[in-house]
């Protein structure tokens, strides 16, 4: 049987943990949702627990320092993030949607899950978990 | 045969939003996936196996009906009527929703699917004397106490709290009582709408709009 490859077989090769590629598709995924949520970079950086300068050079260089596993705890805070989009998309089509439940006082976190989470990373994770787990409920 | 409600299968893809190639895509599921528990029934389909990879034991805030905090079960829930199966999702949907203002009237797409279930070891609850408190629409706290009390119970069928009707729902701790694929699938979408904090229901199935209120489920 023919094997099938794509025309650019650069494209077809899987992205490997650590590489060049990596830290930029994170970074890009990142960019894209602070782009989709309308944040600033002092409350995008604020969510993902690191410092302003911190994510301005990740910005300017347009990667993150994702190196091999396991994971860095600020990645693991990244990677949460990215859960946390992928959750509150599945639950709310749209952008602006998904803004307003991350502002909105919640009974069960008794804050604005954004206030909640960018109080700890303890309080990221948290939240991350609570979305997996009402997204399996039906939310 | 049971019913469930689930987030949009057909399209469940949030994270090619913010991903430009397939191995971009996949890359980011993986690192994701790669921070959860390993789905431990690898012989079910990802809709039927997935309720039960959890992490174990659950706190507080992970407790369910029949799942109290730091139980050693995980549990499918499901409906044995499509529209009970509509009345639980929309409570745990609108649960999300209700708090929160300045919500669009977006149609979300949701996919119904249908899954074998044999037990005939299932412990029935429809006419237990303390049925009215095991299925308290707020307090879980007799619910728990009758699962620690029934630990070894491979499911347990009881009577929709959230359902006008009542009918039946199951919560099924052992996942060989389940079938191994969904059978037919079916797409919906759930509108909200704010003003009367309902849950608006549509389909090609359905004849008309089913509308959930808020008020009736909680």
């Amino acid at each position: 049987m023919a094997r099938v490859t794509r025309k650019n077989s650069k494209e077809s090769e899987p992205i490997i943990h650590g590489s060049q590629k990596a830290r930029e598709t994170v970074w890009k995924s990142i960019a894209r949702i602070q782009e989709k949520w309308g944040f600033n970079a002092a409350t995008m950086a604020r969510l993902l627990h690191t410092r302003p300068p911190t994510f301005h050079s990740w910005k300017e260089r347009e990667e993150v320092p994702l190196s091999k596993l396991p994971l860095t705890p600020d990645m693991e805070v990244v990677v949460a993030t990215i859960a946390i989009y992928r959750s509150l998309s599945a639950m709310f089509s749209n952008p602006q949607d998904q803004v307003a439940w991350l502002n909105a006082k919640h009974p069960a976190f008794e804050a604005a899950p954004i206030d909640f989470a960018t109080k700890s990373s303890a309080n990221l994770f948290q939240i991350r978990s609570y979305l997996e787990y009402v997204r399996g409920r039906g939310a | 045969m049971l019913h469930r409600i689930v987030e949009d299968q057909a399209s469940r893809t949030p994270i090619r939003t913010i991903t430009d190639t397939q191995e971009e895509y996949e890359f980011i599921e993986t690192l994701i996936e790669g921070t959860k528990p390993e789905i431990e029934f690898t012989e079910h389909h990802y809709l039927i196996r997935t309720q039960f990879r959890y992490p174990l034991p659950v706190a507080p805030e992970y407790a369910a009906r029949f799942r109290p905090p730091f139980f050693h079960r995980n549990v499918f829930y499901g409906s044995f009527e499509r529209i009970t199966a509509c009345y639980e999702s929309a409570f745990h949907w609108l649960r999300e929703r209700v708090h929160v203002s300045n919500l669009t009237q977006t149609p979300e797409p949701r996919t119904h699917f249908e899954t074998d279930f044999k037990d005939p070891y299932a412990i029935d609850i429809c006419r237990h004397k303390n049925v009215a408190q095991i299925m308290n629409k707020n307090d879980y706290s007799h619910s728990h106490s009758f699962v620690e009390e029934n630990q070894q119970a491979s499911s347990i069928i009881y009577p929709s709290c959230r359902d006008p009707q009542h009918r039946n729902c199951a919560a099924v701790f052992d996942v060989a009582t389940l079938g191994l694929q969904p059978g037919s699938m079916e797409n919906m979408f759930f509108i909200y709408n704010a003003a009367t904090k309902s849950c608006m229901i549509s389909g090609p199935s359905f004849d008309q709009t089913l509308v959930i209120p808020w008020q009736v489920m909680s």
